[in-house]
């Protein structure tokens, strides 16, 4: 459903992603690890279209993203920011409201004020509704952009760093809801995470970043080994494979 | 107090204003005159005239003018995430001034009158007006998209043009040394609501709603710019089109305004961020609460400035400056947090 071809991206010259390609199917859960700089944050914004690759293509259900209307792209994928800089005091349900964008002509009717709601109520964040944006914690605020990214009910969510700002528990709820979202859903999870042992035990593939290339992809236990942990982030780990977790070491 | 609480004690307000402003002045007229009149049963003839050829179309002038400033000053505002953004503040009031000045006295569009300016070519003036306009928002948007500068640096440089323009006006003045020239530079730098035809009353009402329906339909689009292009163009907003429509709309109805009735600063500015504090950022709601709040803004101002000192009266531009300005320097000093358009 989703498949990256020969993608190149270089900012002044040097290169931010060279020869990334992979091919992902709807109901899996992908995480993206890799250092700081290895172009992560790259990757998902030229799969959301927001950057255009020097070369290579996005395919989507087999249809080539740049062919694409701005709606369409919108509604089939839900994009969560790694950070967000700028003050808005716009609240949070007319922030998730705004996310309708692409279904909405002219002025938002009733359904899309039940679909705000009802996204809200899934992701517990009800009682935030009428709070302003800006004053949200960082946990409550990455919820409220999750919720908005999925207010167009996409076939595809990306997420930059989701379980960044958030305490432990939150973060085990967003890994299970991806897991659920995929697996009830069928959407196809795409995020990235810093936490090897949340990207061993939570996903079904892994994309290993390093300096712009894939440096592994494949399975949990297959990308996420010490030898490949110790080539891309340069530290000693042991991984545990009966508690699935990534320790290092020293 | 409720937002919807609000808005229907500004309406009631805003009623006042007008009845007051219909009803005071050197000729007075009492309320239930103005009740026949509009009912339809009043006789007198010379009330009659006073009421409809002075009063009502000065009001009607100050209210139409004053909702299309608010709204675009609004819009302006969440388009460029820019709090001090207003058709004033950003220059374009005093860009089409000068195109509407330069048309009158360089293509000699006009004559003067005793008591007004003929305008022989009143399309040409609203053209130059409207290029004037235009060409201040491209400066505005290279500004803010290749330059990168901050939300403050926007609004001083686009201050310092409107000094440009003023000398450029003065110097239109130094060389074509005549009455039209010295009548027009007045003219447009001192708005005027007593200025309009009922004709152009029309037109500026036909702009207003033309402008409000356009801005309501961005409305989504506008709170997503809002937050930041990222955001709006990953939910499908054409970034670049959708704030280059919205801007290009409101300067073309400011335009509109000046070349009718001359600058009225401010009132844009104030009622944005009035409108802000009071119904939220929701530009669906924003945009609407601030054309009644500049609606508002300005007819009050527009009786003061009738009533104040009167018999003489105080042009209405001249009283919106004495409120606005420092409203603006409070701004400046802080009073608002800004983020602004960058790439
Ligand atoms: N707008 C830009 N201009 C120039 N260089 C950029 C720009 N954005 C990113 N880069 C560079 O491209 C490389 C990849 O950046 P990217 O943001 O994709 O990294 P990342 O993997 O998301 O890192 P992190 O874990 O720190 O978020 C980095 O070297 C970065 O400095
Ligand atoms: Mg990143």
């Amino acid at each position: 459903m989703l498949r990256v071809l020969g993608v190149e991206v270089r900012y002044n010259g040097s290169f931010a992603l060279e020869g990334v390609e992979f091919d992902l199917r709807e109901g899996e859960v992908v995480s993206i690890v890799g250092p700081n700089g290895a172009g992560k944050t790259t990757l998902l914004k030229v799969i959301d279209g927001l950057l255009k690759p020097k070369a290579g293509t996005v395919y989507i259900d087999g249809l080539k993203l740049q062919h694409l209307k701005e709606g369409d792209r919108a509604k089939l994928m839900g994009y969560v920011p790694q950070r967000l800089f700028g003050v808005s005091g716009l609240s949070v349900f007319e922030f998730v409201l705004a996310g309708r964008k692409p279904y909405v002509r002219g002025l938002p009717t009733r359904s899309d004020y039940r679909k705000v709601q009802a996204v809200l109520e899934e992701l517990r964040i009800g009682y935030l509704a009428n709070r302003s944006i800006s004053s949200l914690s960082g946990g409550e605020f990455q919820r409220v952009m999750i919720a908005k990214a999925l207010v167009t009910d996409p076939k595809i969510l990306l997420m930059d760093e989701p379980t960044a700002n958030l305490d432990p528990y939150f973060q085990r709820e967003i890994l299970k809801l991806s897991f659920s979202l995929a697996r009830e859903k069928g959407i196809l999870v795409l995020m990235v995470l810093h936490d090897l042992t949340q990207a061993l035990r939570y996903s079904d593939k892994v994309i290993m970043l390093h300096k712009g290339r894939i440096h592994a992809f494949g399975e949990p236990s297959a990308v996420l080994t010490e030898d490949n942990i110790e080539e891309v982030y340069g530290i000693k780990v042991k991984v545990l494979k009966d508690v699935k977790a990534v320790v290092p070491l020293s | 107090m409720k937002p919807s609480w609000t808005v229907l004690l500004f309406v009631v307000l805003l009623l006042a204003t007008v009845g007051l402003s219909l009803s005071l002045g050197s000729y007075e007229i009492r309320w239930g005159e103005l009740l026949s009149f509009f009912s339809g049963r009043l006789q007198d003839l010379q009330v009659k005239k006073v009421l409809l050829d002075m009063r009502l179309k000065r009001v009607l002038t100050a209210v139409s003018v004053g909702a299309l400033l608010g709204s675009a000053g609004a819009a302006m505002q969440s388009a460029l995430r820019n709090p001090l953004a207003s058709p004033f503040t950003l220059g374009v009031q005093h860009a089409a001034a000068l195109g509407a000045a330069i048309a009158l006295m360089v293509l000699y569009g006009g004559s003067i009158g005793r008591f007004s300016i003929e305008v022989r070519g009143p399309y040409m003036v609203a053209s130059l007006a409207f290029l004037g306009a235009v060409l201040q928002i491209f400066l505005i948007l290279v500004l803010a998209y290749r330059v990168g500068v901050s939300v403050y640096a926007v609004i001083l440089i686009a201050i310092a043009m409107a000094f440009l323009t003023q000398a450029l006006l003065s110097l239109l003045q130094y060389i074509f040394l005549n009455e039209i020239v010295v009548a027009a530079v007045v003219f447009w730098t001192f708005g005027d609501t007593s200025r309009a035809s009922w004709g152009e009353l029309l037109w500026i009402c036909l702009a207003v709603g033309g402008l409000l329906v356009l801005l309501l339909f961005y409305s989504l689009d506008l709170d997503l710019l809002s937050v930041s292009d990222e955001v709006a163009e990953s939910s499908g907003v054409k970034v670049r089109r959708a704030r280059m429509a919205v801007l290009v709309s409101c300067a073309l109805g400011t335009a509109l305004t000046v070349s009718f009735v001359g600058i009225i600063g401010f009132v844009g500015l104030v009622a944005g961020q009035m409108a802000r504090l009071i119904g939220g950022w929701s530009n669906r709601k924003v945009i609407p609460l601030s054309g009644l709040i500049g609606a508002l803004t300005l007819s009050v101002a527009d009786l003061l400035g009738r009533t104040l000192m009167s018999p003489t009266t105080i042009p209405v531009g001249i009283m919106t400056s004495l409120i606005g300005a420092p409203v603006l320097i409070y701004l400046l000093l802080g009073g608002s947090h800004a983020q602004g358009v960058r790439c």
